[in-house]
């Protein structure tokens, strides 16, 4: 089968999928599919594998088939399980972006890296998704708390800390020691903007 | 890795001088912690500048003398220096023993060393340095995640406190793996210092640093070491009684480095590490090298190529070098022998 795009080389890299209910093919020639990003033994990089294939899909059936995400997925997990067989795929990426770095979710996967304090709270729950996969920690702080800084996430994490104390306390049955976490604890909470 | 491990800080007992300390199976012990300002974007140029201005011995690696960073990496205080961080970054020592980086992952590390198993000596250094920068930076904090770092791996304690081991008994058993699969169970990551476990050097520290806190953490190492160091102790006791592959260890060791005109960085302290074995089993034996000696011939070996073995190809001219200089520091005589045989003769 020659390849749909060059016409002239074998077509070795087929894509399937159902469009509107009916099968649609794409067969490719090595080179026309490493032209598009799509290169089976490099490195995968989802993005790019859906940017390109959408970019194939517009430029030879002139428009981009619904459920193309998923095809790249299936494709995606295709070329995972050849490369590292067993590998679970990520999890889905939000597209959010940090307001004041422009660090996104995405460029953590790739990079391990954030920007700013600030990327903390725009995407709280994939970090916390991507350090419960990396590192199997799903709980939260309970270290030392700095001594300045604003007051009420101080608060906030001084009650988060005593309310572990507290769990630990009545865990190993010493009440004396809960009883008195416990009154601390309740003194926080009355505190003004806790 | 994606900055996802901490880096494999080495170290050597010499680099501590503590004679008192006990470095037989632990060789020393690291701690570092990473700050960044709260509200500034890390590793943002002005934010530096003004954390810099707090420190009063501060001074950019494009300004550092060749000696002071090589003294600050021998002793285990700095870590490498990527190229593009030297623009920007710098460092300065707070105390003994104790450094604070600007610039590097993350806009401060503080990290501290002690010579043996001690982690309370640098707990107590990294603590005090923290405190002190905090009279002018609000650290970057969040309730749920710590302390806020770079590398969202490190948030929480943002600690990393590891230990630097010398196993040569379970090296020679083949532990190497066994001993990794349980620091990894208990939420440590072990490595040794070569890709191919060849050299009984190993470290073992924190992978975690989300959920528990630094005592706790500290309290677990400890327990970690502890075992070890007391499996590592059964180990040799068995070689002792069984000393046949120890001693071809040894001898092949002595003789390749008594021999050989080309020494690369890694055979120096992969034999080096063997003939430290016998200066600790046969430290009276007339034919073992003292133990300070092959101490400072190890840091001789690190000091030529830095602390990585990942180094690009060397030239004959410096193994060559290096096989002179080893062959040089193992042949003279420790200054307490000598004092010791002529108290004998008198």
């Amino acid at each position: 089968m020659k390849c749909e795009k060059c016409q002239q080389r074998e077509a070795h890299i087929h894509l399937t999928q159902m469009v509107d209910g009916k099968m649609c093919s794409l067969h490719l020639c090595e080179v026309c599919a490493r032209d598009a990003g799509l290169d089976p033994s490099g490195p995968l990089d989802l993005e790019k594998l859906l940017q390109s294939t959408a970019h194939l899909y517009e430029e030879l059936h002139q428009a981009i088939p619904p459920g193309l995400a998923e095809m790249a997925d299936r494709i995606l997990s295709r070329f995972a399980e050849q490369c590292d067989p067993g590998a679970e795929l990520d999890p889905p990426v939000p597209s959010i972006r940090c307001p004041v770095c422009g660090c996104t979710p995405m460029l953590l996967r790739k990079t391990g890296q954030v920007g700013c304090p600030q990327c903390y709270v725009t995407f709280p729950d994939f970090i916390k998704g991507y350090l419960s996969q990396r590192t199997g920690v799903s709980g939260g702080h309970i270290g030392r708390i700095p001594r300045q800084g604003d007051r009420v996430i101080l608060q906030q994490a001084a009650m988060q800390r005593l309310q572990h104390e507290l769990d630990a306390a009545v865990a190993r049955e010493d009440y004396e020691t809960a009883a008195t976490l416990r009154d601390e604890l309740q003194r926080i909470k009355q505190e003004p903007g806790a | 890795m994606n900055g996802m491990t901490w880096e494999p800080l080495w170290v050597m007992p010499p680099a501590c001088a503590k004679k008192t300390a006990d470095t037989s199976v632990v060789l020393a012990t690291s701690i570092t912690l990473y700050r960044n300002p709260a509200a500034e974007k890390f590793l943002d140029a002005a934010a530096l500048e003004k954390t810099a201005a707090h420190l009063p011995d501060y001074t950019p690696f494009s300004k550092m003398a060749p000696q002071t960073e090589s003294t600050l990496r021998c002793s285990g205080l700095l870590p490498p220096v990527p190229p593009a961080a030297r623009l920007h970054a710098g460092a300065a020592m707070v105390e003994a023993d104790t450094a604070v980086v600007l610039g590097l992952d993350d806009q401060i590390t503080i990290r501290s060393v002690a010579a043996g198993w001690n982690c309370e000596t640098p707990w107590q250094r990294v603590r005090a340095a923290q405190d002190a920068l905090e009279e002018h930076v609000t650290y970057a904090f969040s309730p749920d995640f710590g302390f806020l770092t770079r590398c969202p791996v490190h948030a929480g304690i943002a600690m990393h406190a590891v230990t630097h081991l010398f196993l040569p008994g379970l090296w020679l058993w083949q532990q190497q793996e066994a001993l990794r699969e349980a620091a990894t169970a208990c939420g440590f990551a072990f490595a040794g210092i070569d890709k191919d476990g060849r050299i009984p050097f190993a470290v073992l520290g924190n992978q975690a640093t989300l959920g528990l806190s630094e005592e706790e953490m500290l309290r677990r190492l400890s327990t970690m070491v502890q075992e070890i160091r007391q499996q590592e102790e059964q180990a040799r006791a068995y070689w002792r009684e069984h000393p046949l592959r120890m001693d071809d260890k040894i001898a092949t060791a002595c003789a390749r480095l008594a021999s050989a005109r080309l020494v690369t960085e890694a055979e120096a302290v992969e034999h080096l590490a063997w003939l430290r074995w016998q200066a600790l089993e046969t430290p009276a034996a007339a034919e073992a090298p003292a133990l300070e000696n092959v101490d400072r011939a190890l840091m001789a070996a690190f000091k030529q190529n830095g602390t990585a073995f990942d180094h690009a190809v060397e030239s004959d001219d410096v193994k060559a070098l290096r096989a002179e200089q080893l062959r040089n520091i193992l042949a003279e005589k420790p200054a307490k022998r000598k004092t010791a045989v002529k108290k004998k003769k008198s």
